[in-house]
């Protein structure tokens, strides 16, 4: 540890133990006490807090919280719209982290050898990356417009008229549809991070693969992506996390309907707990989503681990 | 609410006097504090926003030490933000917000609204705004909130465009059925019917469920009385869900178009029905001169009991319990209810405001006048309104309509499974809001 | 930053460049150009909509979506900017940026100094502790830091937004930023050590100065995240004059539905800023979010 090697020539021999661990940890602590104090009140604080407010049945304002133990837990069981909106969030989960990859992949290998136009694509693919999920939201809001927007536009100007549809008003699609959104906007953020990766892939191997009579997807599958599993567990590690906790651009799209369609954990947390008052039991959804995306990155880091070894 | 005569009788002249000169009082008193009073609304489209704009102003001119810092949200978004505004003490000091347990009845329970009986008192206020009315924004025996709009519900028809096409109001489902035929042949939208929200629903089922049990049998319901699970209802849902969906009534996709561009496609005239309330006049006549409009009750559904409007109290007007200035946000709310802000509402905002008021010198339009003659009639022998149901239930039992009716209308569920749960939803939200206040 | 520098190195001796011209390539190269144009078409298509939409009415862009708009109109930009208070929000954007970025890469190149290179009781478990704080969703601590801001009575303040947002980018910053320092020697402070300089004076003299890539890569991370968060102003901002560019639009979305030409002048003014900004810094933002990414 680098730590160690300051132990030396300036800390000099002192009368007491307290004052000589002192002297030694000083400068450290003064370094690292500022963001200390700020993360425990703003973040490990709170984070007790909600595990707390989990076990009463709080209602935000009266001064006293009423223990209620697991009841909450007890309730969210038998919650159909809790299993509802477990359920969007793991396909949510899923679809948002493999789509991303797959297209940034495409984009990013397709952009490897620098053509003619690079910085122009790069620059563009990148850009809805720069925007807020608000902004987002509302495009693809007015894409998805039955009346004006003009996916249908699009649609119907192909023939495709019976794919048209109110994109967002289907229960069967709109999550489908939101999920879209967000991983067209998703999409820039991967890309660059696999096409950084992939200068590091080493063209040797490549063209040793080539001459051995390996095809295009043996050479991709065999060669490029092992080499890049590095920076792969990078990008699937965050696209998790950002899916367990997905929220700003289901609230602006759809707030959770129609017909809870669209209602992710993270929004489900929000009207109960901010619409409805019901802090307690929006505390234990907290919880649970606190759980999940440990467990998922836990496991995740796990299985890297493993695969390393 | 059905209404009872004595409020449109008795003419609350002293009332009146006592807020002209109770008004200038209070300002005199504390002339010297400069006060912000922070007010949230929803009059978010032109017409209204501007005339409400004005009202303030009004009444910051009379009083000079008050500012107003306006900010109005749609509907929809001021549901999802309102509760952690008004929780957090920094929020807004007057809200225009929806009546009933399950919207300011939410925040009520949390203590987050002011009781507003001791100034109800000091201003007169439960003399001057109709008995129904106020009952409707009393939570568990105690005044809230002062009701500004009071609401008809039923079918406006673009009677221009009928008459060009040969086509006639439909007075039955049956005839509405029909009519969705045609007016699809003709190339038309037949109601602009949209369901983005979810909350339009609400209103539909409120004119079909209350046709098939009676507002009597609605107001047992209400009460706690009876079941939602009843043939009647699953009948009720039917009607307007299922039976016009299938017929064509409806815009494709109702259910992904927001409710203000559904209100487009009858503006324009690409939808020759539209099925909602009054607080649509003022817009219907500002952006269709050229159209004429008329409003009639939802069409007759066999085996009910007939055609009735619907009438509820729509927003009213709530003050924080964490406001630093209780007294000059009350003073706000008199005055929005002195006989000059009234005359403003319904001259400028086409509301339905539950006071007394002398309508000669306004000027309304036709659509207004038919409003306030329907309204006029309440108490009046055989003369029953329909309950708003949503503006009257818990919020369990809303989010149940908001979230059930879009599932029937995409197919995905059936009106029998609706009727079990909005009744199991009933049972849910009921313990923890009491019986809701009727007349 | 290995990483980005080799990606600037041109890519002559590839394999596939040494053979040459053939018909097959040359088809390869044709393929990869509809794709790349046919991607470039749905992320820009969508921009050019809304920014032609904002010189529309709102009949015209019912009319014919894809129509260039027939005249310029700047009423509805004009309009948008004075009644949704845009300048306003750009403002207190503006403020929320520079404070938490400020602080919260201040705060984290500190501690990150501190916890790789200085000795410390219990470095590892306040390390673990920090590095916790990655994998914890904004909803694991959402409710309990709303009533937290409220009881210390800083919700109508810009603070609500400022110190909640430096405390959850800690975790990130520290991280990328103890990595940064690992990766310098630490004899590097011995000279400055021997010439009698505290561990201050050796950060601030030695240290920090070597630093500035990695600061560069954490101010482009921070600032995106501040410029663009959402939730924690929706639940802890409630005032206007306090909102930040993200919610203002959204209220400005709702308010104005009906109006799509305003909506769409609304959007485009929230958007342009930021645009521009990433226009004029591309390279600076794509190598910050990479290396950012990277390191962490």
């Amino acid at each position: 540890m680098a730590g160690t090697t300051l132990d030396g020539p300036f800390i000099a021999p002192s009368s007491s133990p307290v004052a000589r661990s002192w002297r030694r940890y000083r400068a450290g602590i003064f370094f690292v006490l500022p963001a200390l104090i700020l993360y425990l009140l703003f973040m490990v604080y709170p984070f007790f807090r909600s595990i707390y407010f989990s076990l009463t049945s709080w209602n935000g304002v009266t001064a006293v919280k009423e223990w209620v133990g697991l009841a909450n837990y007890r309730e969210l069981i038998g919650d159909r719209l809790f299993w509802l909106s477990l359920q969007h969030t793991i396909i949510w989960v899923i679809v948002g982290t493999i789509a991303p990859i797959v297209i940034g992949m495409l984009l990013a290998i397709l952009l490897w050898r620098r053509p003619k136009g690079f910085t122009l694509f790069r620059t563009f693919f990148f850009m809805p990356q720069v925007l807020s999920t608000v902004v987002i939201g509302i495009v693809w809001n007015w894409i998805y417009n039955p009346i004006f927007g003009i996916l249908n536009e699009a649609l119907d100007a192909v023939g495709l008229e019976d794919i048209s549809r109110g994109w967002l008003g289907d229960p069967d699609v709109a999550l489908y549809a939101v999920l879209v959104a967000a991983i067209w906007a998703t999409i820039g953020f991967v890309f660059v991070i696999l096409l950084a990766g992939l200068q590091n892939v080493s063209k040797d191997l490549l063209e040793a693969a080539t001459i051995d009579g390996a095809n295009v997807w043996q050479r991709f599958w065999n060669v490029t992506v092992p080499q890049l599993a590095g920076v792969l567990n990078v990008v699937i590690a965050l696209l998790l996390i950002g899916g367990f906790s997905v929220f700003d651009v289901v609230f602006v799209m759809t707030g959770g309907g129609p017909a809870n369609a669209t209602e992710v954990l993270a929004t489900y947390t929000y009207k109960e707990a901010f619409t409805q008052n019901n802090v307690g039991y929006a505390s234990a959804l907290a919880v649970v989503i606190t759980v999940i995306s440990l467990i998922a990155s836990v496991t995740f880091i796990r299985l890297r681990e493993r695969q390393e070894a | 609410m059905p209404r009872s005569r004595p409020w449109l009788a008795a003419l609350s002249v002293i009332a009146f006097l006592i807020s002209l000169t109770a008004g200038p009082l209070l300002s005199d008193a504390q002339a010297q504090e400069p006060v912000e009073l922070r007010v949230w609304d929803q009059f978010t489209n032109p017409t209204e926003s501007e005339n409400a704009e004005a009202i303030y102003a009004a009444f910051e001119e009379q009083n000079p030490n008050v500012t107003i810092t306006r900010e109005s949200f749609s509907t929809d978004q001021m549901r999802d933000v309102v509760n952690t505004a008004i929780s957090s003490g920094t929020g807004p000091d007057v809200i225009f917000y929806d009546a009933g347990p399950g919207y300011a009845g939410v925040l009520a329970d949390a203590d987050l609204l002011l009781p507003l009986e001791d100034y109800a008192s000091q201003h007169g206020w439960t003399e001057r705004v109709a008995e129904p009315a106020i009952e409707a924004t009393t939570i568990d025996g105690t005044l809230y909130g002062m009701p500004l709009q009071t609401d008809l519900i039923g079918m406006y028809y673009n009677q221009t465009l009928l008459e060009q096409e040969g086509l006639e109001v439909p007075q039955t489902l049956d005839e509405l059925v029909t009519f969705c035929g045609e007016a699809v042949e003709k190339g038309y939208i037949p109601t602009a019917f949209a369901d983005n929200d979810g909350w339009p629903a609400f209103h539909q089922f409120s004119m079909t469920a209350n046709q098939m049990v009676g507002p009597d049998g609605i107001q047992a319901l209400l009460n706690n009385e009876g079941s939602w699970d009843t043939p009647e209802i699953v009948t009720a849902i039917e009607a307007f869900f299922v039976t016009l969906r299938d017929a064509g009534c409806f815009p494709e996709d109702p259910v992904a178009i927001p409710y203000e561009d559904g209100n487009s496609l009858f503006y324009n005239g690409e939808a020759l029905l539209h099925t909602t309330g009054s607080w649509l006049i003022a817009e219907i006549e500002e952006q269709m001169p050229d159209f004429e409009v008329g409003f009639v009750p939802f069409p007759e559904i066999e085996g009910g009991v007939g055609r009735v409007w619907i009438s509820g109290v729509g927003s009213a007007w709530y003050i924080a319990s964490a406001t630093q200035n209780p007294d000059e946000a009350a003073a706000f709310i008199d005055y929005l209810f002195s006989q000059e802000a009234v005359e403003q509402w319904i001259e400028g905002s086409r509301y339905f405001v539950p006071v007394e008021v002398d309508t000669a010198n306004i000027e309304i339009g036709p659509l207004n006048s038919q409003v306030i003659e329907t309204l006029q009639t309440a108490g009046d022998e055989g003369v029953q309104f329909g309950y708003n149901v949503d503006v009257l239930a818990p919020p369990e039992f809303n989010e149940m309509m908001s979230s059930g009716f879009q599932a029937i209308l995409v197919g995905g569920k059936t009106a029998e499974q609706q009727a079990a749960d909005l009744e199991a939803a009933w049972n849910e939200g009921m313990p923890a809001s009491e019986a809701t206040p009727s007349s | 930053m290995a990483v980005t520098s080799a990606a600037r190195e041109p890519f002559a001796s590839t394999p596939a460049a040494s053979r040459g011209f053939n018909l097959g390539r040359l088809a390869g190269r044709g393929v990869t150009y509809v794709i790349l144009i046919a991607f470039l078409v749905i992320f820009l298509l969508p921009f050019i909509w809304i920014w032609s939409s904002a010189f529309k009415t709102s009949q015209e862009i019912g009319r014919n979506p894809f129509a260039l708009p027939t005249e310029l109109r700047w009423e509805n930009l004009v309009e948008a900017w004075t009644v949704g208070h845009f300048s306003e929000y750009m403002l207190n954007s503006a403020i929320y940026c520079a404070a938490i970025v400020a602080g919260s890469v201040a705060l984290a190149c500190l501690a990150g100094y501190g916890l790789s290179m200085l000795p410390l009781p219990g470095r590892d478990s306040v390390l673990v502790l920090f590095l916790l704080g990655l994998t914890v969703p904004f909803q694991s601590v959402m409710i309990p830091m709303y009533y937290l801001l409220r009881d210390l009575n800083i919700l109508e303040t810009y603070w609500a937004f400022i110190l909640p947002g430096i405390a959850i980018r800690l975790p990130f910053g520290i991280f990328l930023m103890r990595g940064f320092f690992r990766g310098l020697p630490p004899e590097l402070g011995d000279a400055a050590r021997t010439d009698g300089a505290n561990e201050w004076g050796v950060f601030r003299q030695v240290m920090l100065p070597l630093s500035w890539p990695g600061l560069a890569t954490l101010i482009v991370f921070q600032f995106m995240w501040a410029w663009n968060e959402f939730a924690m102003p929706l639940i802890f901002v409630q005032r206007d004059e306090l909102r930040p560019v993200s919610l203002g639009t959204m209220f400005f979305f709702g308010r104005f539905t009906a109006d799509r030409g305003m909506i769409a002048a609304g959007v485009t003014i929230s958007m342009i800023p930021v645009i521009i900004l990433y226009l004029l810094l591309q390279r600076r933002f794509i190598e910050g979010i990479t290396a950012g990414a990277l390191k962490s």
